[in-house]
């Protein structure tokens, strides 16, 4: 990983430092797990999930991403998905489309850095 | 036993890889999917295991099936499991502390904290296994010590009773009244004791009390021995003084006993005591020596009591022939040769066949 792609990251909400010290700083497995991270289906299987009102499927989902994000340093994402989470759990859906959307865009925006590693 | 494996159990790659790559320089790594792979894996490895690490919310299911199955399975006691979860509430924590398991790991986790807490627990429960094995070791112990101590006391029980059989020898061969008294004695005392101990609860006899009144009985009248000869054996009625004389044989027989208290368990002692010295008090309290009434007096006693009465009935002495054993059973129920307790009276009726029949075996032994 480049410093251009490092710092995209950084201002992305990723905090990388964390995320390679849980790695035993090994940076290649960190670009590994954030490469297998663009196949982890939890993100629209949650939206999914919300869209057919299957709640307790979108908790379950939005659980796992949320262990996922945080193992990965993802802090914005885990932080936007951890309101969903609780939403989901207390099954109160009142303003959950708006939370829905942060994580939307969270998830969105790391993808994007993400696709340009190589 | 060497535990070097960990099994990491989490439902996806990427989570199981972090936590192999944390462990991968001090463990050797185990990685399950699900439930099934997990104690698949744990069934083949049970003993190379150290711990687990196990995923809450695995796809499909939580993780309480895998903590169910070490627990019914016994492993849970040797393996510590670590739940991993991103999961925040007290609730989660409840459960799974609840349903065995040993620590809570919450994601996103620290290495530094995950590598401790891991180890903290191995730790643990290496000693624990450890203490385990020790207890075993210190059990097996014991209970050899046990079985020798047993011996010992086995052994003791043994010289006591060769002693208790050498004086009964030699009180038959000096003392004409003793003849042929004490196998004929104790198998008396052990019908009519054994009718007790199943009749009579209350007196809390065992087998083994049965057994050693049975052996002690006959050496009720050891006391006879410091009784001077021209009393003991003399041909006609006593006088009053010399019946007197006569009846301190009981306690002089617990003079003698003393002397053996050695070679006795401190119960047996007890018997032998009891035996010499009240076997002729009388239910009634007109006994000697002491005039005992009821169950005051010992119930070893009041067994070896109408037993001696019997014997004697049966025997002849230079004072009186011998009666025949129909006329003996009837003369103690009439209360003509002592007074026994009701309960003792209702066994030596429910012996009288027995007793009998050990009698003719006995004459036709040595006819």
């Amino acid at each position: 990983m480049n410093q251009e792609i490092k710092a995209a990251l950084k201002a992305a909400g990723v905090n990388i430092e964390e995320a390679l010290s849980r790695l035993m700083n090994n940076e290649v497995l960190l670009k590994r797990l954030l490469l297998k991270f663009k196949e982890d289906k939890n993100f629209t299987e949650l939206e999914q999930a919300v869209l057919e009102k299957r709640y307790e499927d979108a908790f379950h989902c939005a659980h796992t991403l949320k262990g996922v994000a945080g193992n990965l340093g993802l802090e914005k994402l885990m932080n936007a998905d951890i309101a969903v989470v609780e939403k989901l759990r207390c099954q109160n859906f009142e303003g959950l489309e708006e939370e829905l959307k942060k994580v939307r865009e969270a998830y969105t925006q790391v993808m994007e850095i993400i696709e340009r590693i190589e | 036993m060497n535990r070097h494996k960990i099994l990491v159990v989490d439902d996806l790659g990427s989570n199981r890889l972090i936590l192999t790559e944390i462990f991968r320089s001090d463990y050797q790594t185990l990685e399950a999917s699900d439930t099934k792979e997990a104690l698949k894996i744990m069934e083949n490895n049970y003993s190379e295991i150290a711990a687990v690490l196990l995923d809450w919310h695995l796809s499909g299911e939580d993780g309480s099936k895998v903590l169910e199955v070490m627990r019914k399975k016994g492993w849970m006691d040797h393996i510590p499991t670590l739940v991993v979860t991103a999961e925040q509430s007290v609730e989660t924590e409840r459960i799974c502390i609840g349903l065995g398991a040993a620590d809570m790991i919450r994601k996103p986790f620290d290495r530094d904290v995950v590598k401790k807490r891991v180890d903290n627990n191995i730790t643990l429960y290496q000693h624990k296994n450890h203490m385990e094995e020790k207890v075993q070791e210190q059990n097996q112990l014991l209970r050899k010590q046990y079985a020798v101590l047993k011996a010992q006391s086995e052994k003791l029980k043994k010289s006591s009773q060769q002693m208790i059989d050498i004086v009964c020898n030699i009180l038959e061969h000096y003392y004409p009244e003793f003849d042929g008294n004490t196998k004929t004695v104790r198998q008396l005392t052990k019908i009519i004791g054994q009718k007790v101990q199943v009749h009579y609860p209350e007196y809390r006899l065992k087998d083994e009390d049965v057994e050693v009144i049975a052996e002690l009985s006959s050496l009720r009248d050891i006391g006879k021995l410091l009784i001077s000869d021209h009393v003991l054996f003399k041909p006609a009625k006593l006088t009053k003084e010399e019946n007197e004389y006569m009846k301190s044989h009981t306690s002089k027989g617990c003079e003698i006993m003393k002397m053996m208290k050695g070679i006795q368990t401190p119960e047996d002692y007890k018997k032998s005591m009891e035996i010499c010295r009240y076997h002729h008090e009388r239910y009634d309290g007109r006994g000697y020596p002491e005039g005992l009434k009821g169950d005051e007096i010992p119930i070893s006693a009041q067994i070896v009591s109408v037993v001696d009465a019997y014997h004697a009935l049966i025997s002849e002495r230079i004072y009186k022939r011998s009666y025949s054993k129909e006329e003996a059973y009837y003369m103690i129920l009439g209360g003509e040769c002592g007074i026994f307790s009701p309960k003792i009276m209702e066994c030596f009726r429910m012996s009288r066949k027995e007793i009998e029949t050990i009698e003719e075996k006995e004459s036709e032994r040595t006819e």
